[in-house]
């Protein structure tokens, strides 16, 4: 019998990886559950750990807690795995000024970069209504 | 040896044994295979192909009130049956339903959870007649973890030190609960240094506490070359003519290699300091007695024996005497089939069937009992990851190759996520497995992988 076992953080309840493996953890953070092949895999955003059926609703605070650090991470992935749009941004912002930019003006810029992919991932996580197909405009306060 | 071409026969001419000999006869029995070439003669005897079809549409039942328990063939153009009896069936569906018992139900026993089981067509030799054919249910073999001792490693010993207590050989004590044939063995195993040789499993008997020496099976020898060097991971061992061994008894699994002793550059088994698995424990072969391994090293080895089961012949109903396997199908937790469609031999998933969320970045296998069957199987998988990462998936037993694993190539498959937009999913090559695991690792990030479906 395949049984799937998940990691969660014992401060929060929050899952963080497993399946049909092993997954290594630490004992002092972390814990272990397992659940049966009929509903093998809890859902990290909606589900939290309980000690008496494996899992349970995550409350709303955690809902919003978790896409805000989802979010997050999300958008400096974006910005990670996609540096010509920051080097266009620098590129700019050197033309513009007519200097090398200084250390602050260059974290000014990388923050308008990821500004950038922040409201992109809006845009991609909550679709644009069908008027909005052409003429896509997204404001953006840094 | 000349060929004499056959008479033509003229219409009405009656076809007496001493006509039909100088055909045959007169041509040593030979049958001519193409009336150009030369020498194109078959001597062998004429065969009939069996267990086959073509056309074969099946899945689980199209109305969801009953998918749960019932699987349905919706369309089989051709069907060869075991002894080489063909159909061409006409009424559709063709229904078993898992609750009911003989034909159009389970063949014997009763319906159990989270376990495979073969879907079969089944006729009658007497009649011959399509309106006979009837499908079945029958319980596949399955390959139960028997025992193991899992407890977290602290330590580990490596194979072939050649100073202090050399370890040409090291082994662990086992005993099965449930008597049976071992078909694989998991250990954890890591590289240490640049290891050029072969490292294999045996299963040896018990003499005065020790391995016999004399291997009940031995399992496919693998490349320590090509072992990770991170962590130890669990690695599959597989035995091709596996030991039936007998509950209750000691034996051991005995770890050996061929490459030259070291004390620095070996394979290393995973340990527990502590011990505390019942029916045996680590012992170390120094090339002349076998003694218990230093407590420093694990009294204990990490290991999971798994024991094939149930693998039993179909039950034909009173009167039925032909069948061949339509298609495997999964019976959940729940008692309830997970629901698949299948053309021929390819099925497809119809609800995720996702392995889970991995960051190792080791070869990590996976168990996917519950999602293909038995048998060597070619699975089908997509993966995403919210990472700029290479994704990796491989099969069983050579998804312990990190080169494998690294370059997606010699067996392996592999997806890069750029995270680009739009591009965080991605779709594997088809691998090649059996006895239904999977290596899976990534290079950074989370990956998911999902089965869609397989081919048995």
């Amino acid at each position: 019998m395949a049984v799937s076992k998940w990691i969660y953080t014992k401060s929060t309840g929050q899952f963080t990886r497993g399946g049909f493996y092993d997954p290594p953890y630490d004992p002092e953070s972390e814990g272990v559950v397992e659940f049966q092949d009929d509903d093998p895999n809890p859902d990290v955003r909606l589900d939290r750990f309980d000690p008496v059926r494996g899992k349970r609703p995550a409350t709303a605070q955690e809902i919003a807690a978790y896409d805000a650090a989802a979010f997050e991470a999300q958008s400096a992935a974006q910005l990670h795995s996609d540096p010509a749009l920051t080097c266009g941004f620098l590129a700019l912002h050197t033309h513009i000024i007519g200097r090398i930019p200084t250390e602050a003006e260059q974290a000014d810029v990388f923050r308008l970069a990821k500004a950038f992919y922040s409201a992109f991932m809006i845009v991609k996580i909550f679709p644009l209504p069908p008027s909005a197909t052409s003429g896509i405009q997204v404001t953006v306060e840094p | 040896m000349a060929w004499n071409d056959p008479v033509s026969a003229t219409t009405g001419e009656l076809f007496t044994a001493s006509r039909y000999n100088t055909d045959v006869v007169g041509n040593l029995v030979f049958l001519k295979t193409s009336v150009s070439g030369a020498g194109d003669v078959w001597t062998g005897n004429v065969q009939k192909v069996a267990q086959t079809f073509r056309g074969l549409r099946v899945r689980t039942h199209p109305d969801l009130d009953v998918a749960a328990t019932k699987v349905a063939v919706l369309g089989l153009d051709e069907v060869i049956m075991n002894d080489g009896t063909r159909y061409q069936p006409t009424a559709f569906p063709l229904v078993a339903d898992i609750s009911a018992a003989g034909a159009g139900g389970l063949d014997f026993g009763t319906e159990q959870p989270s376990t495979w089981y073969d879907y079969y067509l089944i006729g009658k030799s007497s009649t011959r007649a399509i309106s006979d054919l009837r499908t079945i249910f029958h319980r596949s073999k399955d390959y139960f973890k028997d025992t193991s001792f899992e407890t977290p490693f602290d330590t580990s010993r490596g194979l072939r030190i050649a100073t202090g207590t050399a370890t040409d050989k090291i082994a662990q004590g086992f005993q099965l609960a449930t008597a049976g044939k071992v078909e694989f063995i998991d250990i954890t195993l890591a590289r240490v240094g640049a290891v050029s040789g072969r490292i294999w499993l045996t299963i040896e008997a018990s003499v005065v506490g020790a391995p016999s020496g004399t291997p009940l099976a031995t399992s496919d020898k693998l490349d320590a070359s090509v072992m990770n060097t991170t962590s130890v991971i669990y690695t599959r061992f597989i035995f091709r003519t596996p030991a039936t061994l007998s509950a209750g008894t000691q034996y051991h699994m005995v770890l050996q290699g061929d490459y030259s002793r070291s004390d620095t550059v070996n394979v290393i088994w995973g340990g527990v300091v502590a011990g505390s698995y019942a029916n045996g424990s680590s012992q170390d072969f120094n090339g002349t007695t076998w003694a218990a391994t230093p407590g420093p090293s694990g009294i204990d080895r990490q290991f999971k024996v798994f024991v094939t089961r149930n693998d039993a012949a179909l039950v034909l109903p009173t009167g039925y005497d032909q069948f061949i396997k339509l298609a495997p199908a999964y019976n959940n937790s729940s008692s309830n089939f997970s629901p698949f469609t299948a053309i021929d031999k390819h099925v497809r998933w119809l609800t995720q069937k996702l392995l889970g969320s991995i960051t190792a970045t080791v070869p990590t296998i996976f168990d996917m009992s519950s999602i293909i069957p038995p048998g060597q199987i070619k699975v089908h998988a997509v993966t995403a990851n919210g990472s700029v990462a290479n994704n990796f998936i491989s099969g069983v037993p050579d998804g312990y190759n990190i080169t494998q694993q690294a370059n997606g190539v010699e067996g392996g498959t592999s997806i890069v996520t750029s995270y680009a937009i739009g591009s965080s999913w991605g779709t594997f090559s088809p691998f090649i497995t059996e006895f239904q695991g999977a290596y899976s690792e990534v290079s950074t990030g989370q990956q998911t992988p999902i089965i869609t479906g397989f081919t048995w």
